[in-house]
């Protein structure tokens, strides 16, 4: 389906918004570019060296959660179905205990790098390259989406080929990326979430004060597009049974556990109470309020429809609105509701930019991640330095980024709506994978065996009900979901069942996971992992912060230590050789310069004494204080 | 045989729970929808509660974990009864929009 040209625009607003969209990308580029300096070793390119406050990898997420495809796309929906488009950004909770207490913590303590790598230290190698596969499979889908949804956006509003716009896209927004690292995707995202939703912002307003306020948003929106939950089972496409079997579970947990971008973020956090602070922040605020700032102008957008035919014609003052082609329900509802301003337009468009760019450098990186840490580390070079990987990784950078930009005409091809187009292609990839995580990580017993046979059937087994989708019909009735052969999310069911079941005999057929394979990468064994993450025993003992410590230099000192006062060990509850988190008194840094040491009791009675090579690892500057904080 | 002595019930209860609402309810009712995701989704994560204090996991009383558990029972009951309210205003507010 080729979407056509939807808006109006004059050559003058076209410059306008051209000029507010380049001026936008230059500069967060140049931001980006910045914080290559922060870029000491691979680990800091990917990891950022596990340093960060909650705040800002949590604050980052916004931007990653919402790409450009989200205001199209749940605009769309909104559109079609009312307020039950929030719905896949509202039903993760489920999943957090298994999260919060399970995946998060193994692979955190484990130190795993990528999904693959847990893939191989769990089962061996050959799970890993099928797990490596299905995981770039997700990936590149994602970017290819991103992509192809700018293509409608530009296409919607200038009318241009995408042929053209989205290559040139790709450029601007691959080099930062490319050069920025891990830390430069945190900050820029940081940035342009608040972007984000000051425009979704702008845009909500706008029509809420086109309508004449919020009761009259209200009162002219339909009972059905007021709920929050869709019709049980009527629309084939779009259904409640389906969306908790599909999205709440195969599509919350693909996006939290398996999405490496995410996964990465977590990694950069300082300590696992940090991480859980972030996992509640994202689920609980973050996600229902982008699901509010992409879907509302859908929302809105009927209610003036609504209105519209109530009064018989156009809203005073505006023009009329016609959403003939859905793709566009976000570009022409906006437009008419911001009184054709190319300059707040501008705006708002750049934030659609934002939001691709935002998802998009972190599955770059993450691909990157993947490539580098499972591809070429393992298999082409093992023993190099770290600028040589540096270098690899900034080109992994931009051969993820042509492979997305290379799956965009597919997209082109597929019919329905952008929401449909998205997941029908989600719920072939996850469906395996998402449950052998799932065996892998909570059965101790699962093995390297049940996990490669059930990954390579279940994938099997699921792509063959595209062709015959009628496999899927038991199982649909039975969890009492619809019956009509348009199976979208219900497909995602069919493949976790279907895994789990072959996963379960072939366990039970063959010799369990020896302890080895599991010690640290399940949730039986998580002591163990907490253990040699720490290198010693946990002291789990609450302590406080201890802030605005002065520092000085003393050489004598072991390398990744620091000596303490007595009443300063004390405060934080620690024991000589606990692990203690130092960063630099100023909070607003979020921990970029900062460090994990060792702590001992030391004979001087007031600041902190670190080597010189302590000092440079955590990028302290002269004359600034520490804040200090028991990890465990 | 230990696992079919969880999953027999299980199964029987995925079959039986959505047939339950529908023939109370009828299938066109919101709350029906609610039910649905809510009353599988505690399935769903009632498990997840049971596994994590199992494997010892989450280990009330030791450092912050009572605290991180009541945060997942309130998030749990925060959003059940965020979604019940907006279905109550959805349905019974004044409507200009039919239906």
């Amino acid at each position: 389906m080729a979407p056509e040209f939807s808006i109006d625009l004059s050559n003058q607003a076209m410059i306008a918004i051209a000029i507010v969209v380049v001026v936008y990308v230059a500069a967060i580029t140049l931001f980006g570019g910045y914080f290559a300096r922060f870029n000491a070793n691979i680990n800091d390119f990917f990891y950022s060296g596990q340093r960060f406050a909650w705040w800002l990898p949590a604050a980052s997420m916004i931007a990653t959660g919402i790409g450009s495809y989200s205001y199209l796309k749940y605009s769309e929906q909104g559109f079609n179905t009312g307020m039950s488009s929030g719905l896949t950004y509202m039903n993760d909770w489920f999943i957090v205990p298994f999260f919060m207490f399970g995946w998060l913590p193994i692979v955190y303590f484990a130190r795993v790098k990528s999904i693959p790598e847990y893939f191989e230290r769990r089962f061996n190698s050959t799970a890993r390259y099928i797990a490596l596969t299905i995981i770039m499979a997700y990936m590149f889908f994602y970017i290819g989406y991103n992509l192809f949804t700018i293509g409608v956006a530009m296409r919607g509003m200038f009318g241009i080929n995408p042929l053209y716009t989205v290559p040139l896209v790709t450029i601007f927004l691959g080099a930062y990326v490319t050069f920025g690292g891990q830390t430069a995707v945190i900050f820029t995202d940081l940035f342009q979430g608040v972007m984000l939703y000051i425009a979704g912002g702008i845009a909500i307003l706008a029509g809420i004060w086109a309508l004449g306020g919020f009761d009259e948003f209200w009162a002219y929106l339909p009972i059905t597009h007021r709920l929050p939950f869709t019709h049980l089972t009527e629309n084939p496409k779009f259904n409640t049974a389906g969306l908790f079997w599909g999205e709440a579970l195969a599509g919350s947990i693909a996006f939290t556990f398996m999405n490496q971008g995410f996964i990465m973020r977590y990694l950069t956090i300082k300590s696992m109470a940090d991480c859980r602070k972030a996992v509640i922040c994202n689920v609980m605020f973050t996600l229902p309020v982008s699901a509010v700032i992409v879907g509302a102008v859908g929302w809105i957008g009927k209610s003036l429809v609504m209105k519209q035919a109530d009064i018989g014609g156009a809203i005073p003052g505006y023009d009329f609105i016609d959403v003939s082609n859905s793709f566009h329900t976000f570009l022409i509802v906006c437009w008419i509701t911001v009184k054709q301003n190319h300059w707040v337009f501008g705006f708002v468009i750049a934030a659609l930019m934002a939001a691709l760019m935002s998802t998009i450098d972190t599955l770059i990186n993450a691909c990157a991640a993947i490539g580098i840490y499972d591809i070429y580390k393992p298999l082409i070079k093992k023993d190099a330095d770290d600028e040589h990987y540096l270098k690899a990784a900034r080109y992994a950078s931009i051969i993820a980024t042509a492979i997305g930009l290379s799956l965009v005409p597919l997209f082109y091809m597929q019919k329905g709506s952008l929401m449909s187009l998205h997941y029908k292609g989600i719920m072939i990839i996850i469906p395996s994978i998402v449950t052998t995580i799932f065996m892998g990580a909570f059965w101790k017993r699962f093995n390297a065996t049940a996990a490669c046979v059930s990954m390579i059937t279940g994938s099997i087994l699921t792509v063959i009900t595209v062709f015959n989708p009628e496999w899927i019909d038991p199982l649909a009735k039975f969890v009492g979901g619809p019956v009509n052969g348009v199976y979208i999310y219900m497909r995602a069911l069919f493949g976790m069942v279907v895994t789990a079941i072959i996963g379960y005999i072939v366990t039970l057929v063959t010799a369990p996971a020896s302890e080895e394979q599991t010690m640290g990468l399940t949730i039986q064994t998580l002591d163990q992992s907490m253990a040699a993450y720490k290198g010693g025993t946990p002291n789990h003992v609450p302590g406080k912060k201890v802030r605005e410590l002065v520092y000085h230099l003393d050489d004598t000192l072991p390398s990744e230590t620091i000596s303490l006062p007595k009443n300063v060990m004390e405060e934080l509850k620690a024991e000589d050789g606990d692990m203690i988190y130092m960063e630099d008194s100023r909070w607003w840094l979020g921990g970029l310069r900062s460090l994990h040491v060792k702590a001992y009791t030391g004979k001087h009675t007031e600041g902190v004494i670190m080597p010189t090579s302590v000092r440079d690892a955590s990028y302290l500057e002269n004359e600034q204080t520490v804040t200090l904080e028991k990890i465990f | 045989m230990k696992v079919f002595a969880y999953l027999v019930p299980l199964l029987a209860l995925i079959y039986s729970y959505p047939r339950l609402i529908v023939g109370w309810l009828g299938e066109e009712n919101p709350w029906t929808s609610y039910l649905y995701m809510y009353g599988f989704g505690f399935v769903f994560f009632f498990c997840g509660i049971l596994l994590i204090l199992k494997t010892k996991s989450c280990q009330l009383g030791r450092g912050r974990d009572t605290f991180w558990f009541n945060i997942l029972l309130g998030g749990f009951v925060a959003f059940a009864s965020f979604h019940a309210i907006w279905i109550y205003l959805a349905l019974y507010m004044p409507v200009k929009g039919g239906l």
